[in-house]
């Protein structure tokens, strides 16, 4: 799943916990892939900053290599 | 049939833009014989005629003249054309008046131009492009001096990887044409992404080496793309037409060929931190998203099992009221029946002050059962008392 696909599913599944009809092992199970959804999402955030970071370290030796 | 009228003004007023818009007549160089030279209030007035035309001239500020020539002198004024509009006369405006031993090489400058450009040597169709990346560059000029020290200055400063790449060359005097031309065709067949074939100022006899034929045809029979820097910013040379591009000057020459790096950097580093930015920004943005529906899925994970929990609490509060009620009422019934028993005990009784008596170990309940003089045991709490029966109240029956 994507990031945005793996957030939209979050989004869901707090609608479905919000109505409070579903019986509770349902919304046990929902929880469970929520708190997993939520680790990936975040896990994908941390590593693109890393990219990010990577990145810029990088391009910074590049512009400073013809001066140094 | 209705014809416009002009006025003389309008009139002379055209006749003069037509002279200053035609750049073809601008700073154009002429030779013929003086005639009538004369200096007025700072101005000099001559004529310039040869044998079948005659040309009238005025040099302004003639007291910056260094050269006064005499009737009947042979010279080259260079100028533009120009209508006085007050006085209704047409004149050459000089700039500079030269003998005609200079206006030779003027001449002979004009009509190889004139030769070459006929041939459609200095047509743009023709002129190559220069390369959009140049990497190296060749320089043909002299190997001592200001220009290359300008040129290799001025591009280090702006590209520090531009390499150059320097051909001695002789640029002037004799066999300073030969040096040239092999500099030109040497470089020609090296890895050089252009050639620069430059000179600094000078006199016209010193630039007349760019003013010959065999280095203009050099210039334009190379495969690399040429640029002439030779002279002031004023001069014009042979070389300068037939190359692919003229600088003004060398050093304009060599921040042509040398893109300005550091600006590029500045450029790239300023696209480079908005990219930065805006990508951080965003995974921020999206952080702050997923941090906040996690923290709503724990919440609301939290408050469903309270709103299960609310009921069974409610069910379990009844219960234990209900457990409690039937507890306290059992625990009431054994206390009335330890009660009642304990109001069985003898031990009770005797507690309260009350005594039995006994016959022969038998309990005597009735005073029918004894006879005066006999024995009575009396049971007290802490022991027997032992009497004689000494009389008999109440009924007898």
């Amino acid at each position: 799943m994507t990031f945005e696909e793996q957030v939209k599913r979050l989004e869901e599944i707090l609608q479905i916990i919000e109505n409070g009809k579903t019986p509770l092992e349902e919304v046990n199970k929902l929880f469970a892939e929520g708190v997993g959804l939520s680790k990936n999402c975040f896990d994908m955030l941390e590593k693109s900053r890393g990219k990010v970071t990577v990145l810029q370290s990088e391009l910074q030796k590049m512009i400073e290599k013809p001066f140094n | 049939m209705s014809e416009n009228m002009i006025s003389v003004t309008q009139f002379s007023n055209y006749v003069k833009q037509i002279f200053s818009s035609e750049e073809l007549l601008h700073n154009i160089l002429i030779y013929g014989e003086v005639s009538g030279f004369n200096i007025s209030r700072g101005t000099a007035y001559f004529n310039l005629k040869d044998e079948d035309a005659l040309l009238p001239c005025v040099r302004f500020s003639a007291d910056e003249l260094d050269y006064i020539p005499k009737e009947g002198d042979m010279v080259v004024v260079r100028g533009s054309p120009n209508y006085y509009v007050k006085g209704g006369r047409f004149s050459f405006v000089v700039t500079s008046i030269q003998a005609y031993g200079l206006g030779l090489l003027y001449q002979q400058f004009l009509e190889l131009k004139a030769k070459l450009e006929a041939e459609g040597l200095f047509d743009t169709a023709r002129k190559k492009a220069l390369p959009k990346n140049i990497k190296r560059v060749g320089v043909v000029t002299s190997e001592t001096g200001a220009v290359i020290q300008d040129i290799i200055d001025i591009s280090r400063r702006r590209n520090p990887m531009l390499d150059i790449v320097l051909y001695p060359a002789k640029v002037q005097g004799v066999g300073a044409e030969a040096t040239i031309i092999q500099g030109i065709k040497e470089l020609d067949k090296t890895n050089v992404d252009v050639i620069i074939v430059a000179r600094g100022g000078g006199s016209l006899e010193d630039l007349s080496c760019f003013n010959t034929e065999i280095v203009a045809r050099a210039i334009a029979e190379t495969v690399k793309p040429v640029i002439s820097a030779v002279g002031h910013e004023t001069d014009f040379t042979i070389a300068d037409f037939v190359a692919d591009l003229r600088a003004p000057t060398p050093s304009a020459a060599a921040e042509i060929v040398s893109i300005d790096l550091g600006a590029l950097v500045e450029q790239l580093n300023f696209a480079t931190r908005k990219i930065i930015a805006s990508t951080q920004n965003y995974l921020l943005n999206e952080r702050d998203n997923v941090f906040n529906l996690s923290d709503t899925l724990c919440n609301d994970f939290i408050l469903y099992q309270q709103n299960k929990r609310q009921p069974i609490r409610e069910i379990l509060l009844k219960l234990g009221q209900r457990v409690d009620k039937n507890l306290m009422s059992n625990e009431h019934k054994v206390q009335l029946l330890v009660n009642k028993i304990e109001a069985k005990n003898p031990l009770a009784i005797l507690k309260m002050g009350y005594i039995t008596a006994e016959r022969n170990s038998k309990r005597v309940t009735s005073i029918k059962e004894v006879k005066i003089g006999e024995e009575l045991s009396l049971n007290l709490l802490d022991g027997i008392l032992l009497t004689e029966i000494k009389e008999k109240k109440g009924e007898e029956k």
